[in-house]
Order: C-alpha cells, then sequence, then structure tokens
C-alpha cells in the first residue's frame, strides 16, 4: 500500500467509526467504560523531542499544550508515553489509538521552531505532518494552530484552540478589561484606566473589543485594538448605555440605553452616520441584547412581568415572546452558535445565580451548574461546544469552562476578582 | 550631646554672621519693599465673608440631612424612611439654590451586571422624581447608574447586600 492512498484510508476509516453506532466502536476502539469515549478519536501522544537546552526556557512543552487542546476540545481521548518503543506503541493499541502523535521542537534565540506528525500506528505511515516557525512569545499560538488542523482535517470542523477570551478584572480597585487566549494563558489588559470598564464583547474575529467605560464620567462605548493597544470612543450619548453586541453579518450592534429615559433596547449599524432604531416601547427594563447566530433574532431581559425574564424578538422589535417562566429571576442570555440552545442564568432559592439553557422555542431547559457558588454570565465558544462563565464556587469569583451539556467544568483564571468573560470568534 | 548643642551654637553663629554681613550688596532693593509692605492693613477684619458663612451653613446642613437611602431586593420602590430623607434634602435644595445633586443609583452584586445598571439607574430616577415632585427644578437634578460597581460593603450576605442597595447623594454648589 502507498503512502498517498494510506492517510486518507485512515482517515476515512476515523470519520467512519465516528459515524457508527456506540456498539460498533465499543467493539472496535473504546476499552473504558466511559460513555462520551464512544464519540471520541484515541491517540496516542510522545513526548515531543525538544533539538537544544534551550527549549527548557520554555514555561511548558508545546505537546502540553497540544495535549489540553486536544483534551478539551472533546473530540479526542489522548494516551501518553515517552518514546516510540514496543511497550509504548502496545499501550496505545490496547487503548484503542489508531495513531498517534509525535514531534520535535526547538528554539534559536527568539526564532522557535515545530514539527508534528500523526503516524498510523499500524503501518507507521505519516498521515498528517506539519511545520511551524514563530517568535519564542508565539510559540504557544503555533501549537495552537496544529490543535486546530488536527480538528479540521479529522472531524472537518473548526477548532477552537486559537480563540480568545476577554472579560472583566478588579485590578487595583477598578475595574479593567483584560483578554487572555482560551486556555487561560497570556493574560494581557486591554484597557488601563483610572475608570470603570466593563461589559466587554468582540467586534470582529478576536482583535477588537466593544466595551462600556466610565471614562468621561458617563457609561460610553469604546473599541479596544488588542494588538495595537489602542482605544477610542464610538458612541457616546446621554444616559446609561452598556451591554453592547455585534452582529458580524449585518454589521450591526445592538444594545441597551437610557437616552430617552428608560433603558430600552436599540439597534444601530456600524456605517458612519448610521441612525439607532429603537426596538422595545416598556415602562420596564430592557437589557443584555444578543443577537441569534443568523442576525434574525434578538434575546434580552425584561421585567414587563415584574421580574426579569428572558424575551425574543424579531430584529425589527416585532413577533415578541417570552421564553422563561421559572424562577424568579433569569437573566444574561446568550444565544450558541449553532442556534439551538440559549443560555441564561437564574437566581436559585439560595438567593445565588446558577446556569441553564432552553430551546429557542422555550422547551427542554437544562440546568448546567449547580451547588457550587454562584455561576453568572454564560459566553458560548465559536463552534457551540463549550461555554465560559463566572463563578465564586472557590470563594473569588473566577473564570470557568465547561461543555455544551454542563460537563467538564474547570477554572481558567486564578487572580481573583475576574468577570463578564466573553468568548471571541474564530 | 555637648557637641551637638555646639554645633546648633555654631551654625546659630553661621546665620547670624551671614545676616548681619548683608550691609554691601543690598542698597538698591532696600526701598521698593517697604512701599509694597504698606497696603497689608485693609484685611484685618479677619472674619469669614458673607458668601464663606453661607458655603459653611450648606456644608453642615449636608452633613446633617444627606444621607443614602435603601431598596430592596430588586425593588426602586422608596421607603417611609427614604421619602423623609429625601423630603430633608428637597428642603436643603429649597434653602439654597446655589445647590444641585447628582444622584448615583447602585445595586448589590447580585444578579448580572447589565441587569443591575438598568436597575441602579431606576433607583436614581426613582430620587430624583421624588425631588421634582417635591419642587426642585428638574435641570438641578442629574443621576448616573453604577450597577453593581461601587459597593459600599463587600461580602455576601444580606447585611452587605441590604447595604449597597442604595442611592447616594453628591451634592455641588
Amino acid at each position: 500500500m502507498s503512502l498517498y492512498t494510506k492517510p486518507v484510508k485512515i482517515i476515512l476509516s476515523l470519520l467512519f467509526l465516528l459515524a457508527l453506532t456506540g456498539q460498533t466502536v465499543a467493539q472496535d476502539v473504546v476499552i473504558t467504560s466511559e460513555q462520551s469515549t464512544a464519540e471520541m478519536v484515541v491517540l496516542g501522544m510522545l513526548e515531543f523531542q525538544s533539538q537544544s537546552d534551550e527549549t527548557r526556557s520554555l514555561p511548558v512543552p508545546p505537546e502540553r499544550v497540544i495535549g489540553y487542546d486536544l483534551s478539551f476540545s472533546g473530540r479526542f481521548k489522548i494516551f501518553d508515553a515517552i518514546s516510540a518503543d514496543s511497550a509504548a506503541l502496545g499501550y496505545f493499541r490496547r487503548n484503542g489509538a489508531l495513531a498517534y502523535l509525535r514531534g520535535k521542537y526547538n528554539l534559536d534565540g527568539d526564532q522557535f521552531s515545530l514539527e508534528c506528525e500523526l503516524i498510523d500506528l499500524e503501518s507507521g505511515d505519516l498521515i498528517l505532518g506539519k511545520s511551524f516557525k514563530s517568535k519564542k512569545s508565539q510559540y504557544r499560538d503555533v501549537a495552537h494552530k496544529f490543535s486546530d488542523d488536527m480538528v479540521y482535517q479529522l472531524f472537518g470542523e473548526k477548532g477552537i484552540a486559537q480563540t480568545r477570551i476577554v472579560y472583566v478584572t478588579k485590578r487595583a480597585g477598578n475595574k479593567q478589561i483584560y483578554a487572555m487566549d482560551y486556555d487561560g494563558a497570556n493574560v494581557r489588559p486591554v484597557t488601563n484606566n483610572k475608570s470603570i470598564n466593563v461589559l466587554p464583547n468582540w467586534l470582529e474575529g478576536k482583535d477588537k473589543v466593544l466595551y462600556t467605560s466610565y471614562l468621561s464620567g458617563y457609561p460610553n462605548f469604546y473599541v479596544a485594538d488588542i494588538e495595537t493597544d489602542k482605544n477610542s470612543l464610538y458612541l457616546k450619548s446621554p444616559g446609561m448605555n452598556s451591554s453592547v453586541h455585534y452582529n458580524p453579518i449585518d454589521r450591526e450592534i445592538v444594545y441597551a440605553t437610557s437616552v430617552e429615559g428608560n433603558t430600552e433596547i436599540y439597534r444601530r449599524s456600524m456605517d458612519e452616520n448610521a441612525k439607532s432604531i429603537r426596538l422595545t416601547f416598556s415602562p420596564s427594563i430592557e437589557t443584555s441584547p444578543t443577537w441569534s447566530p443568523n442576525g434574525y433574532e434578538i434575546v434580552f431581559v425584561s421585567d414587563r412581568s415584574g421580574r426579569p425574564m428572558i424575551y425574543v424578538m424579531d430584529r425589527d422589535g416585532s413577533n415578541l415572546r417570552r421564553l422563561t417562566y421559572e424562577g424568579s429571576y433569569n437573566t444574561s442570555p446568550a444565544w450558541s452558535p449553532k442556534g439551538d440552545r440559549i443560555a441564561f442564568c437564574g437566581i436559585n432559592d439560595r438567593g445565588l445565580m446558577d446556569i441553564m439553557t432552553i430551546g429557542p422555542d422555550g422547551a427542554d431547559p437544562i440546568q448546567l451548574t449547580g451547588n457550587s457558588g454562584s455561576n453568572e454570565n454564560p459566553s458560548w465558544s465559536p463552534d457551540g461546544r463549550h461555554l465560559v462563565f463566572t463563578s465564586t464556587r472557590k470563594g473569588q469569583a473566577e473564570l470557568w469552562v465547561m461543555d455544551a451539556n454542563g460537563t467538564n467544568q474547570r477554572r481558567i483564571s486564578f487572580s481573583g476578582g475576574n468577570s463578564m468573560p466573553r468568548w471571541s470568534g474564530y | 550631646m555637648v557637641r551637638k548643642h555646639l554645633l546648633v551654637l555654631a551654625i546659630g553663629g553661621i546665620i547670624l554672621a551671614g545676616c548681619t554681613k548683608k550691609p554691601p550688596p543690598p542698597p538698591p532693593p532696600e526701598p521698593v519693599v517697604p512701599e509694597i509692605s504698606e497696603p497689608e492693613p485693609p484685611p484685618v477684619p479677619a472674619g469669614p465673608s458673607e458668601a464663606e458663612l453661607r458655603r459653611q451653613r450648606i456644608a453642615q446642613r449636608i452633613a446633617e440631612v444627606v444621607k443614602p437611602v435603601y431598596f430592596a431586593l430588586d425593588q426602586s420602590t422608596l421607603t417611609q424612611d427614604s421619602r423623609s430623607t429625601l423630603s430633608a434634602i428637597g428642603d436643603l435644595l429649597k434653602e439654597f439654590d446655589e445647590v444641585s445633586i447628582k444622584v448615583e443609583g447602585n445595586c448589590d452584586d447580585r444578579g448580572t451586571d447589565e441587569y443591575n445598571f438598568a436597575l441602579g439607574e431606576r433607583r436614581a430616577k426613582a430620587a430624583r422624581d421624588y425631588l421634582e415632585s417635591y419642587g426642585i427644578a428638574a435641570g438641578r437634578l442629574s443621576t448616573i447608574s453604577y450597577g453593581e460597581e461601587r459597593a459600599a460593603m463587600t461580602g455576601e450576605g444580606d447585611d452587605v447586600w441590604s447595604k449597597n442597595r442604595r442611592d447616594e447623594f453628591v451634592p455641588s454648589y
């Protein structure tokens, strides 16, 4: 069999296995009793070979970054070993792996290089090989790039390993906007002023952030460019302006403002000289507007029933309907990128908040957190497979991530006083 | 000890010596100085002006009557206590035309930030509206919401939360 046909066959067989029933997969691949493993690709992972002592200055070796990415994606189950001897390969095989990863990396001054290979466990043939070069400071980025290449090769979908999370952190008594990689690394400031900066949201991709700041004394919208560190005023109007959310399809924002007295929801094109269009008309509070992924609808919070609850309306304000009835306080809605679920949080009977998801038609509510402090502000990963949120379960408010069904909850921030996370696009 | 005293004496001696040694250079400036110092006597009255007295009275009245008003969970309704606090503030505003008030609405840290910004605004406006209905011109009243951003107390529990659900009043004059 030639090297050219083999990779295709392996990839097809991996995909084929995914399409099969749990029973068949269990026979061929899985030896553990974990239910979720049935949908996973099992991989061996060898420790990558360092080509020089200089690489010791890297905080963690690149395969650790890749290993975290692949495990986090929920698509891979990884078994680690040191070197490709028969014991390691046998260990991989016994655990149901069809292929394994190996790699080399080097650091020469500021120049980082990385070679990664996915090898067919049976034949030893190369399935996927990639090499990267970057500055030392960006070595995690290229490792993440390889993780996303793996997801794309094997699943035909974009991975989230190169995404970012923007959030609010309390530093020296002030609230500032910060950004981090999705795995909690590369924490960096987005704002650095003496004012209150809150409610960040991604503008386009993962470089620009819209946020609310009291910089001028009153809350207005600003744009920050993470790469250039530039911050500029975007929209200023009298009253309380907050909760801005961008829709990249129509290049429009939706936001809440009390410019006409009561807090209502408005829509506005990003074009210069665009006019704001008012969408709600009610003496109650209307806030937290968030676009549906296709830009047709807006989910928001209103207390028109007497208590804050989740509502949905069309982009022009018509066709309004109430989504949640349970509990006494539901807020912070976030529409999943796939469109099939809306995450929100509600106050439980202990006076703390928990995160739930519900169908856009109000059907099938599922609670994702419980008995673990206050859990707020859910935001979806761009592939809709994960959520980031704030939790006080360990005392201080920190950022946590979980799978869309509530499993695999893990903490990604450790400095205390972190909140309002928003996951970037790809 | 003795040495230090000697040193002080020695330094004093140098300064005195320095002062007494002035004669040769100063002649030109000498006549100018006394002429300027002549018009000083007028401010002799030494007591505060009428305007200052008024400002002192305002500050005193502010210290007496301006204090936060508190709200129930997720509410912006003014309690009986809040109304009497606001009436006293209203009386102060009637007494002193030059005073204006910024009402700052605040929330406890439960609920989400966005909703609390709106709720804080509603609380600020509740007090603003009361003062307006009490006869204070709208132009002397402004509002801002800090949502849950400016807690008066940090922590959890009803004692903390109830202290944070409040309007604060910032007078200027």
